[in-house]
């Protein structure tokens, strides 16, 4: 439909009158008077009638109340619905970039291959290129990478399309790596059971307090590279407590996937968010 | 920028309006952002100017109702309004503030012609 006057033309057709598509003659005022019908005409020939009164022209409200996000929520709920099907859990891992979120994936894979067996499959987000995606893969489990393009975060509906191309899962486990930014997936509901937001030890303690909005929302809080903490002055209670105030309550897994130390409480965890599915 | 992607939705959902009252431009829209949204008013604004650009929305004024974010007191149970994620409660001064509200981002009314 042409977004410009509503007729069935499309936007492609382009108006001839770029000012105002509906002054069409001139003359033809917005003065009150009775149906009438009149013509657009759209830039490749294509000529349109439409019927108006001008009792419409008059200034008017429209009520609607409707939710800008409601699209990926719905989307996100019926994806939730599709995961409670398949009796998998599914986890959002967020994290500003370079955090460590493709490496905990990699060695997390290779340590359930070795002692808990079960499907698991990957969606890596980025912006672009398919490099996360190869890399797990390498672990010989199933990942799908979805570029996001301009976009600076993954949503419900390119989780919907990626799932379609994972082999299915049944009691299993999917890892959802979004695009490395601490802003914006925070908005974008997945459909996801956990959110794990994951901050490095180099990023200084004072992250949940500059971003709020994505440690507000977390369920685990990983704190990850704990092999560097000799070399820099990271302040570990200062960080607990600040991502207590964001997220009263919230859990904080410490953890380095280079040396593997804390790796067993993660898989630990990861155990008991599947087995309180359900 | 998913501003941008938000203004662009927004652009959609009004002109769907519009035309289905068989409006022939859309004047001002309405819209109810909380304070703990994901989004920045005034990001908001740039982008929905440009999105907007050759639609009916063109030009129109955007409104912008910010209501508060509401948060219940873990520890001592207070209802408090906040402004931001990780404020203190403000009846017994901890910060143990669990968010219940205020993350909307609403289409409310479109005034047309
Ligand atoms: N020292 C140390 N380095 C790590 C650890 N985990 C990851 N790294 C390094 O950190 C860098 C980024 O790791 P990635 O796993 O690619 O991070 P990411 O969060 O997936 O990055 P994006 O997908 O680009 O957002 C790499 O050079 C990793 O080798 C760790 O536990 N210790
Ligand atoms: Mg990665
Ligand atoms: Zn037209
Ligand atoms: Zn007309
Ligand atoms: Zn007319
Ligand atoms: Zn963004
Ligand atoms: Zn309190």
């Amino acid at each position: 439909m042409c977004a410009i006057c509503g007729c069935s033309g499309t936007v492609d057709a382009g108006h001839v009158s770029d000012e105002d598509a509906h002054q069409h003659q001139p003359g033809h005022g917005h003065e009150p008077g009775p149906e009438h019908e009149h013509e657009h005409v759209h830039a490749d020939g294509s000529v349109t009638r439409h019927r108006h009164s001008h009792s419409l022209l008059t200034r008017r409200t429209i009520e609607v109340e409707r939710d800008l996000l409601a699209d990926n929520d719905a989307v996100a709920t019926d994806n939730r619905r599709q995961f409670a099907a398949m009796r998998t859990l599914v986890l959002n891992l967020m994290s500003s970039p370079g955090s460590g979120k493709t490496t905990l994936l990699e060695q997390t894979l290779l340590r359930l291959r070795r002692d808990v067996p079960m499907p698991v499959a990957v969606i890596e987000g980025d912006q672009q290129t398919s490099l996360d995606a190869e890399r797990i893969r390498k672990t010989g489990v199933p990942a799908v990478q979805v570029n996001t393009g301009k976009a600076c975060h993954l949503d419900a509906l390119m989780v919907k399309r990626a799932l379609t191309e994972l082999p299915p899962l049944r009691d299993g486990l999917l890892l959802i790596e979004n695009v490395g930014n601490l802003v914006c997936p925070a908005g974008f509901d997945l459909g996801e059971q956990r959110r794990v937001v994951i901050a490095s030890v180099t990023e200084g303690e004072d992250k949940p307090l500059k971003y709020p909005g994505m440690f507000a929302h977390a369920d685990l809080v990983v704190v990850s590279k704990i092999d560097l903490l000799p070399y820099l002055d990271f302040d570990g209670d200062r960080f607990a407590r600040y991502a207590e105030q964001v997220r009263p309550g919230v859990e904080l897994l410490w953890l380095s996937a280079r040396t593997g130390d804390g790796m067993a409480a993660w898989l630990a965890w990861l155990r008991q968010q599947r087995s309180s599915l359900g | 920028m998913h501003e941008l992607a938000v203004a662009q939705r927004l652009v959609a959902m009004i002109v769907e309006e519009a035309v289905r009252s068989q409006a022939h431009k859309i004047e001002r829209v309405r819209l109810r952002l909380g304070h703990l949204s994901h989004v920045e008013p005034s990001s908001l604004e740039l982008s929905f100017a440009a999105a907007s650009r050759g639609t009916l929305a063109d030009g129109a004024e955007l409104q912008i109702e910010r209501t508060s974010g509401a948060a219940r007191c873990l520890l001592c149970g207070a209802q408090t309004v906040v402004a931001r994620h990780g404020a203190a409660c403000s009846a017994c001064g901890e910060c143990a503030l669990l968010v219940e509200g205020g993350e909307e981002l609403r289409l409310v009314s479109l005034e047309v012609s």
